[in-house]
C-alpha cells in the first residue's frame, strides 16, 4: 500500500511538475515576446539614427573671398529655379560667383593665402598664368576648368549680391568666408556613397568628374574642409536645387500652426464637452437618449479611419465652406489639416477629460457646495484645477496623436506642396504648405539613388518622432507626479 | 496690417456701442430703482419681471448701432481694401501659375514687380508683362466672343474656339479672373464675418455688462450651461457631417454609375439589343457618303489657286482691249468653274470658321456635329455631286482659252504688222513702245507688254488648278473606303451609347441596379478602357478590400500572439517595478506615426526578409528548397504585403496587449485566488479561469485592433506598393494595396487620369470604411458592456 501511495505520490509530483512546467515555459514565451518586442523598438530607432546620419552635418571650407570693385556684377536676375514635377534644374552657377571662388581656391593677384591655395599647375598642368588672364579671355580649357570647380560649391552669388546692397563700401575688400559644399561634393567628402531604394549602390561621388576628385582629395588632403553642423536643416525651405540644402523649415511651421488650430479648436470644445457630459446631460428621457448617442458617437468618432476624416475635410472645409469661411481653406492649407485634425483630436480629449472630472473626488464638490457656491461656480473654481492635470495629459497625447497624423493631410494633398518659407503671420494658414509627415513622404519622393535625401527623411522622422515622444513623455510625467503628489 | 486695422475698427465700434447702453441701462436701473424705492420692497429686489425687460432692451439698444455702424464702417472701408487684396490674390495665383509652368523665374515676386521685369527675362512671353497681360486679355475676348458665337448658334460645343481648352492664355486669363472672383468672395465673407462679430461681441458685451448685476451671474450661468451643451453636440455634428459628406458623394458614385457610358460589351437584356437594331443604317451610311471631312484639308492649296486664278484673270481684263471679247468669255467660265468649285459657295464667315475648326481636329466630326449640321452639309456637298459637269466646264474652260491664246496672239502679230506697216517705223523701239502708248493709252502699260507672259501664265494655272483637282479626286477615291469604315464605327459606337442612353430613358429596375452589379463584383478596372473591347470604369468593391483583409489578416496573425503574450507576461509573471518600465514601453510603440512605421518597413524591415529569403533559397535543404520551389512564391520586390503586415502587426501589438492586461486585471480576485486554492497552476488559472472571464474584453480590444488595420493608410502606402491597381494575389510577396491606399493615391498620388469615377470611388470607399469601422465600434462596446453586465 505504502508503495502505492508512494508511486501515486511520485506519479502526482511528475504530473504537478509537468504542471508547473507549463507555467515556466508560458513565462520564458512570453517573456521572449517581450524582449522581441523591445527589440523591435529598438531597431526602429537604430535604424531611423543609422539612417539619418549623413544629414547631421555638413561640409565647409572658409576662404578669404575678395569682394570685386563692381556691385552690379551680381545683380543677374532672379535666379530661383523651381523643382516642379520631380524635374530637377540645376542652377547656373553665375559666372562672377565661379570667378571668386576660383580666386579665393587658386590664388590671384591680390589674394593668396597660402593655408589654401592649390597649386593650379599640380591639379591641371594647366598654367597659373592661363588661369589669371582674364581680361585677355579664358582659354577653353581654363574655363572648363573654373566652372568645374565652380559646380563643387553652393553659388554665393545671391550671398555676395545681398551683402553689396546692404554694404556697398565692401567692394574691393577682403573677408573671410565659409563656402558650402554642393550636394555631390558634399557626399564624396564625407565618404557616404548614393544607395539606390532597390538596394544597388553606387560609388561615392560618380557625379563629379575626375578633376573635380582631385580638386577635393587636395583639400581633404590640407585639412581644410570642416564638417559643421547642418541646422539650416530645421529652417530651410525645399526643394533646393541643392540637396544639401533643403530643410524642413515651412513643414515646421505648418505643423505648429495646425497643432495652434487644434488647440484653439478642440480644447474648448473638447473640454466643454466633457464638463457637459459629466456633470450636466440629462440622463433620463429623450434628452437622455440624446445624451448616449453623443457619448456612443465621442466613441465612434475615435475609430473612425484618418483618411476618412481627410475626405470629409475635402469635402467640406475645401469644398462646401469655401465662400462662408473667413480664410481662403483652399486645397493643403495649414487651415483645412488643422480644422480636420482637431476633430480628429476632439474624442481623445473629450474622454480624458472626463476621466480627469470623474477623478475628482465627491468632497470637492460637497465641500464647495457647502459654502454656498453655485454648481458652475463649483465646477470651473475648485472641480476644473483640480482635474486640469489630467485634462493636461489627454490634451498632450491628442495633439501627440494630430502631430504624427499622416494620411488625411495627403488627402488634402499637403504631400504635394512645395513651399518656401512663409513669413505673414496669419495668412500663412492660407498657403499651400507641407506638413512634418507629410515632409518625410516628400522627400522620398526624390529619394531616388541619393542618400542625402534618405537621410534628410530620417532626419524629419527624428523631429517628428522626438516631438512626439517628448510630448508623450511629458504627459506620463505629468500624470506620474500628479498621482505621486495625490497618493502621498 | 490690414487684420490689425479691421480689428481695431470693430473694437472702437463695439466699445462706443456696447458703453452707451449700459450707462443708459444703468441709469434707467438708477432711476427705476429711485422710484421703486419708495414703493416697494420686493420690487427693489428684483424679483418682478420688469428688469429682464429692460435688460433685453438694453440688449437692442446695443446691438442694433453696433451692427449699423459696423456696416457702414466696412462700407467705407472694404471699397479702399479690394484694390489690395484682389492684387494680393492675383499675386499669389501668378505665383502658382508660375511655379506650375517653371518658368525659370522668381516665383516669389509679387504683381507689380512681375509687370516691372524686364522682357528680358520673360523668354516665355517675348514681350513685357504689361502688353502680355493685355495681349492674353485681347485673346482672352476673342476667344469668350467666339465661345459665344458658337452657343448663339446652338452649335455643338465641340467647336468651341481652342483657347477654351488648352493654350496657355486662357488658363492664365481664368487664373486672373478666378482670381479676382476669389478676392471678392474673401472681402465680402469678410465683411459678413465682420459683422456677425460686431453682433456676436455687441450681444455678449452689454448682455454682461449691461444687465442689472444681480441678474448677471444667472445670465452668465445660463449662457456658459449652453455654450457646453453646444460643444458637447460638436462630436455628433462631426459624425452627422462625416456621414453625410460620404452619403453624398456615395450617391454621386451611384449616379456616376447610372448614367456613365462603360464601354465595352454592353450585356443588356435582350429587348434591348432588339429595340436599338432598328437603328436605321442606311442614314449613317448616307452620312459617311456625304461627309468627306478629307475634303477640307487642302482647303487652303486649292483657295490659293484659285485666288492666283482670280488675279490673273483681272490682270488680263486690265489689259487687253481687243481681247476683251476672249477674256470675256473666259472670266465667264472662270466663273462658272468657281461656282461650281465646293471652295467658293458664298460662305458666311462663321461656317468657314466652323471649317477650318473641322479642319483643325483633322477633319473628325461627331456624329451630332453632322445631324445638326446637316442642312448647312448638304449645301456645302452638294456642287461635288457635279463632278462631270465640272470637269467637262474645265475642259471648255481650257480649250476656249487655248483657242483665245492663239487667236489673240494672232491678232495681236497682226495689229503690230499693220501698224508697222502704216507708220513704217521698222526697227525702232522707241517708237514702237510710243506707238503701244499711244494705242493702249487707256490701259495698262505694264500689263501690255506682259500680256504673253500673263496668257502663259493663265494655262500654267489652270494646269496647276487641274492638277489639284486631279490629285483632290483620287484622295477623295482613295479616303472615301476609309472614311465609311469609320463612320461605320462611329456608327458602332454610337448605336452602342444610344443603347445605352435608350436603356437610360427606360426606367428599368435593371438600369437602377446595373452599377450595383459591377460594383460588387471582382473588377477593379478605374479610368476609361483603351479599345472598345475592354472594360472601363468598373469598381469591385471586392476587389479593392481584398488587400485590405489581406494586410489585415497578416498583421492580425503577428499581432494577436504576440499582444496577447505581451500581456501575458507584463500581467502575470512580471514584478511591478518591471511593469512600471514595461507599460510606458509599450506604449511608445502605439505613440509612434505611422509613416514612421511606413518607413521602418520599407527601408529596414524589408531588405531584413528579402536577405533572409535569399538566405534560404541559396542554403537550405534540398527538399524544402523543392517545397519553396513548387510554393507559387516570387523572389520578392522590396515593396511587399508580408513586410506591410508584419510592421501593421507592430504598431497593434500595443492596442492588444493594454486592452487585454486591462481586461485581466478586472477579472475579480476572488476568481484567480478561487482557482489556485484549487490547487491549479497559475498558467491553469489564467487559461481557463481568467482567459474566458477576460475573454469580452480581450475581444474588445481585438476587435478596437481589427478597425485600426482597416483603415491603416501610411504603412501600406509606403511599403506595399502604392500601386493603383487592385491585385488578387494570395501570394504574400507580392505588392499589394488596400482600400485606403487606393483613395490615397487618388489625391495624394501623382496621376490624375482617372476621371471623375475614381473621385466618387474614393468617397464611396470611404463610407464602406466608416461603416465597417462603426459596426466593429459597436460590436466592441457591445462586447465591452456584456462584460461588465456580469463581472462587475
Amino acid at each position: 500500500m505504502s508503495n502505492f501511495g508512494a508511486l501515486k505520490l511520485s506519479k502526482r509530483s511528475a504530473r504537478v511538475a509537468r504542471r508547473r512546467s507549463v507555467d515556466r515555459l508560458l513565462a520564458i514565451v512570453s517573456g521572449s515576446v517581450l524582449g522581441f518586442v523591445a527589440l523591435i523598438l529598438v531597431a526602429l530607432f537604430w535604424d531611423v539614427i543609422d539612417g539619418a546620419k549623413m544629414g547631421w552635418k555638413r561640409a565647409e571650407i572658409t576662404v578669404e573671398i575678395s569682394y570685386p570693385d563692381e556691385p552690379v556684377l551680381y545683380n543677374s536676375g532672379p535666379t530661383f529655379v523651381t523643382e516642379s514635377a520631380g524635374l530637377l534644374r540645376p542652377r547656373e552657377v553665375r559666372v562672377e560667383s565661379r570667378r571668386i571662388i576660383r580666386d579665393a581656391l587658386i590664388g590671384n593677384r591680390n589674394v593668396y593665402d597660402p593655408q589654401i591655395v592649390l597649386s593650379i599647375e599640380e591639379l591641371t598642368g594647366v598654367k597659373q598664368s592661363d588661369f589669371n588672364s582674364r581680361s585677355v579671355g579664358l582659354p577653353p580649357v581654363a574655363a572648363t576648368y573654373e566652372g568645374q570647380i565652380g559646380q563643387l560649391f553652393i553659388d554665393p552669388g545671391p550671398y555676395f549680391k545681398a551683402r553689396f546692397e546692404a554694404n556697398p563700401s565692401l567692394a574691393g575688400t577682403t573677408k573671410p568666408y565659409s563656402l558650402a559644399f554642393s550636394t555631390d561634393a558634399d557626399s564624396y567628402l564625407r565618404g557616404f556613397r548614393s544607395i539606390l531604394v532597390d538596394g544597388s549602390g553606387k560609388i561615392p561621388g560618380s557625379r563629379l568628374s575626375p578633376f573635380q576628385r582631385l580638386v577635393l582629395d587636395r583639400l581633404i588632403e590640407r585639412n581644410n574642409v570642416r564638417k559643421v553642423w547642418n541646422w539650416s536643416f530645421l529652417s530651410n525651405a525645399y526643394p533646393q536645387s541643392q540637396r544639401v540644402l533643403s530643410g524642413i523649415g515651412p513643414a515646421i511651421q505648418a505643423s505648429l500652426l495646425m497643432m495652434l488650430i487644434v488647440i484653439l479648436v478642440s480644447l474648448p470644445v473638447g473640454v466643454g464637452s466633457g464638463i457637459f457630459l459629466e456633470f450636466f446631460a440629462p440622463r433620463r428621457g429623450f434628452w437622455g437618449w440624446l445624451t448616449s448617442i453623443i457619448e456612443i458617437n465621442i466613441n465612434n468618432l475615435a475609430s473612425v479611419p484618418s483618411i476618412v476624416f481627410g475626405l470629409m475635410g475635402l469635402a467640406i472645409f475645401v469644398q462646401a465652406w469655401g465662400p462662408i469661411f473667413i480664410f481662403d481653406t483652399g486645397l493643403a492649407t495649414p487651415i483645412v489639416g488643422g480644422l480636420i485634425l482637431s476633430l480628429m483630436t476632439l474624442p481623445t480629449i473629450v474622454v480624458t477629460s472626463r476621466a480627469a472630472l470623474l477623478a475628482v473626488p465627491p468632497s470637492f464638490q460637497q465641500a464647495a457646495y457647502g459654502i454656498g457656491a453655485s454648481k458652475m461656480q463649483t465646477i470651473f473654481r475648485f472641480v476644473l484645477p483640480y482635474a486640469f492635470p489630467g485634462i493636461l495629459t489627454g490634451v498632450i497625447i491628442g495633439l501627440a496623436q494630430a502631430i504624427g497624423e499622416t494620411a488625411p493631410l495627403v488627402v488634402i494633398g499637403m504631400v504635394a506642396a512645395e513651399v518656401t518659407m512663409c513669413r505673414e503671420g496669419l495668412l500663412c494658414l492660407e498657403d499651400q504648405t507641407p506638413a512634418l509627415p507629410t515632409a518625410i513622404s516628400y522627400f522620398r519622393r526624390f529619394m531616388d539613388g541619393d542618400q542625402q535625401m534618405v537621410s534628410r527623411s530620417y532626419m524629419t522622422i527624428i523631429v517628428l518622432l522626438s516631438i512626439v515622444l517628448s510630448m508623450n513623455a511629458l504627459a506620463s510625467n505629468i500624470r506620474g507626479r500628479v498621482a505621486r503628489s495625490r497618493q502621498g | 496690417m490690414t487684420l490689425l486695422f479691421q480689428i481695431l475698427l470693430l473694437a472702437v465700434v463695439v466699445a462706443v456701442f456696447t458703453v452707451g447702453p449700459y450707462l443708459v441701462s444703468t441709469k434707467l436701473a438708477i432711476a427705476r430703482g429711485k422710484s421703486i424705492q419708495g414703493m416697494s420692497g420686493r420690487n427693489a429686489l428684483g424679483l418682478t419681471s420688469e428688469p429682464r425687460f429692460y435688460g433685453l432692451l438694453s440688449i437692442f439698444v446695443a446691438v442694433l448701432p453696433a451692427v449699423l455702424i459696423a456696416l457702414v464702417g466696412l462700407g467705407v472701408y472694404v471699397p479702399q481694401q479690394e484694390k489690395s487684396v484682389t492684387e494680393d490674390v492675383i499675386t499669389k495665383r501668378l505665383q502658382t501659375q508660375i511655379g506650375e509652368n517653371a518658368f525659370g523665374f522668381d516665383p516669389n515676386i509679387t504683381f507689380q514687380e512681375f509687370l516691372d521685369l524686364p522682357s528680358a527675362q520673360l523668354g516665355f512671353f517675348g514681350s513685357t508683362p504689361q502688353n502680355q497681360l493685355n495681349a492674353t486679355l485681347q485673346v482672352a475676348d476673342d476667344c469668350v466672343s467666339q465661345a459665344a458665337k458658337v452657343m448663339a448658334n446652338n452649335w455643338p460645343l465641340e467647336l468651341a474656339p481652342p483657347c477654351l481648352e488648352d493654350g496657355f492664355a486662357l488658363n492664365f486669363f481664368d487664373g486672373l479672373v478666378e482670381a479676382r472672383l476669389i478676392a471678392e468672395d474673401r472681402i465680402i465673407n469678410r465683411t459678413y464675418l465682420a459683422i456677425i462679430l460686431a453682433a456676436i461681441i455687441g450681444f455678449i458685451c452689454s448682455s454682461l455688462v449691461s444687465v442689472p448685476r444681480f441678474r448677471a451671474r444667472e445670465i452668465q450661468e445660463k449662457t456658459t450651461l449652453v455654450l457646453l451643451g453646444s460643444a458637447s453636440l460638436v462630436a455628433i455634428a462631426a459624425m452627422v457631417a462625416l456621414i453625410l459628406t460620404l452619403l453624398g458623394n456615395t450617391l454621386g458614385f451611384v449616379r456616376f454609375g447610372q448614367t456613365y457610358d462603360y464601354g465595352g460589351p454592353l450585356r443588356l437584356p435582350d429587348w434591348a439589343q432588339r429595340a436599338y437594331a432598328n437603328i436605321d443604317m442606311s442614314e449613317v451610311n448616307r452620312w459617311s457618303a456625304k461627309v468627306e471631312p478629307s475634303d477640307f484639308i487642302d482647303f487652303d492649296a486649292a483657295n490659293s489657286i484659285i485666288l492666283n486664278g482670280h488675279l490673273v484673270i483681272e490682270e488680263t481684263i486690265g489689259i487687253d482691249d481687243f481681247g476683251e471679247e476672249f477674256v470675256q468669255s473666259s472670266r465667264e467660265k472662270w466663273q462658272v468653274m468657281l461656282n461650281d468649285s465646293p471652295f467658293n459657295l458664298g460662305l458666311t464667315s462663321d461656317q468657314l470658321k466652323f471649317l477650318e475648326s473641322v479642319k483643325r481636329r483633322g477633319g473628325r466630326l461627331q456624329e451630332e456635329d453632322i445631324r445638326r449640321l446637316l442642312p448647312f452639309a448638304s449645301e456645302l456637298i452638294e456642287p461635288l455631286l457635279h463632278n462631270d459637269d465640272y470637269e467637262r466646264a474645265l475642259e471648255i474652260a481650257k480649250t476656249n482659252l487655248a483657242a483665245a491664246t492663239n487667236e489673240a496672239r494672232a491678232k495681236y502679230q497682226e495689229f503690230i504688222k499693220r501698224q508697222i506697216d502704216e507708220k513704217g517705223l521698222e526697227g525702232n523701239a522707241n517708237t514702237l513702245s510710243g506707238a503701244y502708248l499711244n494705242i493702249y493709252g487707256h490701259s495698262n502699260e505694264i500689263g501690255s507688254l506682259n500680256k504673253e507672259l500673263v496668257l502663259n501664265e493663265m494655262e500654267q494655272r489652270v494646269s496647276e488648278s487641274d492638277e489639284a483637282f486631279a490629285r483632290r479626286k483620287r484622295a477623295r477615291e482613295n479616303l472615301i473606303d476609309e472614311e465609311i469604315a469609320r463612320a461605320q464605327r462611329k456608327y458602332a459606337r454610337e448605336q452602342n451609347r444610344r443603347a445605352f442612353v435608350y436603356f437610360q430613358d427606360l426606367s428599368d429596375s435593371q438600369r437602377r441596379w446595373h452599377w450595383l452589379r459591377d460594383f460588387f463584383s471582382w473588377d477593379y478596372k478605374p479610368g476609361a478602357a483603351n479599345s472598345a473591347e475592354e472594360p472601363s470604369h468598373r469598381f469591385g468593391v471586392l476587389a479593392i478590400f481584398y488587400g485590405t483583409f489581406a494586410i489585415g489578416l497578416i498583421s492580425l496573425i503577428v499581432a494577436v500572439p504576440l499582444g496577447l503574450l505581451a500581456a501575458i507576461y507584463v500581467s502575470q509573471f512580471s514584478s511591478r517595478r518591471f511593469r512600471a518600465i514595461a507599460k510606458p514601453t509599450l506604449e511608445i510603440l502605439a505613440g509612434i506615426p505611422t509613416i514612421v512605421y511606413g518607413y521602418f518597413a520599407l527601408l529596414a524591415v524589408a531588405p531584413f526578409v528579402q536577405s533572409g529569403f535569399m538566405f534560404f533559397e541559396q542554403h537550405s535543404v534540398q527538399w524544402i528548397r523543392d517545397i519553396y520551389n513548387w510554393l507559387p512564391l516570387e523572389t520578392p520586390a522590396r515593396r511587399m504585403a508580408l513586410v506591410a503586415g508584419m510592421v501593421m502587426g507592430f504598431m497593434l501589438i500595443p492596442f492588444i496587449s493594454s486592452t487585454t492586461e486591462d481586461a485581466l486585471a478586472s477579472v475579480p480576485k476572488g476568481m484567480t485566488d478561487g482557482a489556485l486554492a484549487l490547487g491549479s497552476t497559475k498558467s491553469e488559472s489564467l487559461f481557463r479561469v481568467q482567459f474566458f472571464a477576460a475573454l469580452p474584453g480581450i475581444v474588445g480590444g481585438m476587435l478596437l485592433a481589427i478597425s485600426r488595420s482597416i483603415g491603416e493608410t501610411m504603412i501600406v502606402f509606403v511599403a506595399a506598393g502604392a500601386t493603383p491597381n487592385a491585385i488578387l494575389t494570395l501570394n504574400p510577396l507580392a505588392q499589394q494595396t488596400t482600400a485606403t491606399v487606393i483613395i490615397a493615391n487618388r489625391f495624394g498620388g501623382a496621376e490624375d487620369s482617372e476621371g471623375t469615377g475614381v473621385v466618387y470611388l474614393a468617397f464611396t470607399i470611404g463610407f464602406v470604411l466608416l461603416m465597417l469601422t462603426l459596426v466593429l465600434n459597436l460590436a466592441a462596446i457591445y462586447v465591452v458592456r456584456r462584460f461588465r453586465a456580469r463581472y462587475e
